[in-house]
């Protein structure tokens, strides 16, 4: 069953079209991986999608409930939540504080044994964290900081967590630590779309993926038949 | 000179407590502007609504239920009402602005706006004459208590006269830094406030409403302000007039401690605080061209020129004010 359906949507910031009439699914349980190059509209996209920017036209639909016209702070309750682009962290605020933020959509003074919980289940997830817990996010390293970014968006207990380009700027080995977990993420309950510009590693562990062109979905299917493509090959994967 | 240094010590108690009363004010400016990004003008006002409040309260229920519990009423209905008058600023005057993206400088001309209007609000139900308020703690309870050092509401420590009420303004600082230390570190809406001030892009992801943070940190500081005016009540003539200048010295004592940074605030409104006092007790001097000059006359320019002096310091160095973390609290 779709989970997130996306249609015909269009934004533009200004006069520049940044994404036109993309269509795009992310059924249950899926890993879905969107690539593109610079400038392609795969920001845009999460943001459109997570609120923080409007669409100028389409539709975006989580478990048939159409999401067009609510904010950003009202999208995260319905279990839609972003892992921002360059982190993004609370940078003053401690690890544990950090990912204590991220249950603010659901946060009563009820569920505080319950939210406690979750950290520890980020911790598990990440265990560098649990040591590193009060310690402030400003001062961590990249990797440690896109393990708090993801564990701070797990928090809310989304339906589907977004994540735009948690590769960026960090070594591969803490990428493949860091893929490995959200790899991981779906067969625990939370569906996962993820823009990446890593297309070679992303499209090992995906199930699906898009290619986002000049705004434009210009492929889709299954992530090994895409890898196989020649034209993906070309332009995305280095080879000849 | 001689009399000068010897009565230093007194002045410098006196510049803490007003010092104390700076940093409330500013505390106040630093809340608003890291959530909102408003430098609130009113803040002078919210105090002076404080403190009149306040002492309406206190002749009200003072003769009903005693003096000690009237004050304490009165701290708290001054703490509630300017809180709710500070949210009512912001949803009437500022929160329109806001929405529609005003620049930093049209926000500023709307505080200057708010604080017209509730100094004309202040004018019409309180009228132009000063009404005051007996000290927290009156020397006569402490003489009851056996005291002997007690000169009306005054105590002799030492060689320093100390009023009574200068306790209270130093124990409400601290019970305010202490307060706010807990709401923002160990409360969701503080950590959510501080969310806001850090990046406010992320607050949204995480679901924070900003407009209700920007509602909250007005009331609160509003709030905070009132407290600082019912506290300084006892100790200066109370009308609607008395926000200009305090406003002004929390605003300058923001400033100094980087208008975002919360410590820095405390310390810059205990060091204008000090530095007021002790020129203000300089003995008058012979300044060439100008002839016989007396320092006390200059108080009141003291907190323009440390504004001047620190916003041409924070040009050269091009940094955002004295002190540097945003929001430690």
């Amino acid at each position: 069953m779709s989970l997130l359906s996306i249609t015909d949507l269009s934004a533009s910031y200004g006069k520049i079209q940044a994404l036109r009439n993309v269509n795009l699914q992310v059924n249950e349980g899926e890993f879905v991986a969107v690539i593109g190059a610079n400038g392609a509209g795969k920001t845009t996209l999460l943001k459109t999608l997570s609120g923080l920017m409007q669409a100028q036209s389409g539709q975006v639909q989580l478990a048939g409930k159409v999401l067009n016209g609510l904010n950003a702070e009202n999208r995260v309750g319905h279990g839609i939540a972003l892992v921002p682009e360059h982190r993004q962290l609370f940078g003053g605020m401690s690890v544990k504080e950090n990912l204590l933020m991220g249950s603010y959509s659901r946060y009563t003074s009820a569920k505080k044994a319950e939210i406690e919980a979750d950290v520890e289940r980020v911790y598990d997830l990440f265990p560098i964290l649990r040591e590193r817990q009060n310690q402030l996010a400003g001062t961590l390293s990249g990797g440690q900081q896109q393990m708090v970014a993801i564990g701070r968006g797990l928090m809310a207990r989304p339906r589907i967590l977004m994540l735009d380009e948690p590769s960026v700027g960090l070594a591969p080995l803490i990428v493949k630590e860091i893929f490995r977990v959200v790899a991981a993420l779906p067969a625990q309950g939370t569906t996962v779309l993820i823009v990446e510009q890593n297309a070679r590693q992303i499209l090992k562990l995906a199930d699906r993926a898009y290619v986002l062109e000049n705004g434009v979905v210009k492929l889709e299917g299954v992530a090994s038949d895409l890898a196989n493509n020649p034209i993906v090959q070309q332009i995305y994967l280095g080879h000849g | 000179m001689e009399i000068f240094l010897a009565t230093l010590p007194q002045l410098i108690v006196l510049g803490i407590s007003l010092g104390a009363i700076y940093a409330l004010i500013a505390l106040g400016f630093v809340v608003i502007y890291s959530v909102s990004n408003v430098i609130n003008l009113a803040q002078g006002e919210f105090l002076m609504l404080g403190a009149l409040i306040f002492v309406a309260v206190v002749d009200l229920v003072a003769q009903p239920i005693g003096a000690g519990l009237a004050v304490f009423l009165g701290l708290l209905v001054s703490f509630i009402a300017t809180g709710a008058i500070g949210g009512l600023a912001y949803t009437l005057a500022f929160r329109p602005a806001i929405d529609r993206r005003a620049s930093v400088q049209t926000l500023i001309i709307i505080s200057m706006g708010v604080s017209i209007v509730l100094r004309a609000f202040g004018n019409l139900m309180w009228g132009v004459d000063p009404t005051s308020t007996p000290a927290f703690l009156p020397g006569r309870t402490l003489k009851n208590m056996g005291l002997e050092n007690v000169t009306g509401d005054s105590l002799r420590l030492g060689g320093v006269i100390v009023q009574t009420q200068s306790f209270w303004i130093v124990i409400a600082l601290i019970l305010t830094v202490l307060g706010l230390y807990f709401f923002f570190n160990r409360t969701m809406t503080g950590r959510a406030l501080r969310a806001c001030a850090m990046n406010p892009d992320s607050a949204r992801l995480m679901g924070v409403p900003l407009s209700r943070m920007s509602l909250i940190a007005f009331m609160l500081s509003a709030g905070i302000a009132a407290l600082a005016g019912a506290i300084i009540a006892p100790m200066q003539p109370v009308l609607y007039t008395m926000g200009l200048g305090l406003g002004l010295r929390g605003f300058v004592s923001a400033i100094m401690g980087g208008i975002a940074n919360p410590v820095g605030a405390i310390w810059g409104g205990l060091l204008l605080g000090i530095v007021e006092a002790v020129i203000g007790g300089l003995p008058q001097m012979d300044v060439p061209l100008l002839g016989k000059v007396n320092p006390a006359s200059l108080r009141e320019a003291i907190a323009f020129v440390i504004l001047l002096a620190v916003l041409v310091i924070r040009r050269l160095r091009g940094a955002s004010g004295l002190g540097g973390k945003r929001f430690g609290l």
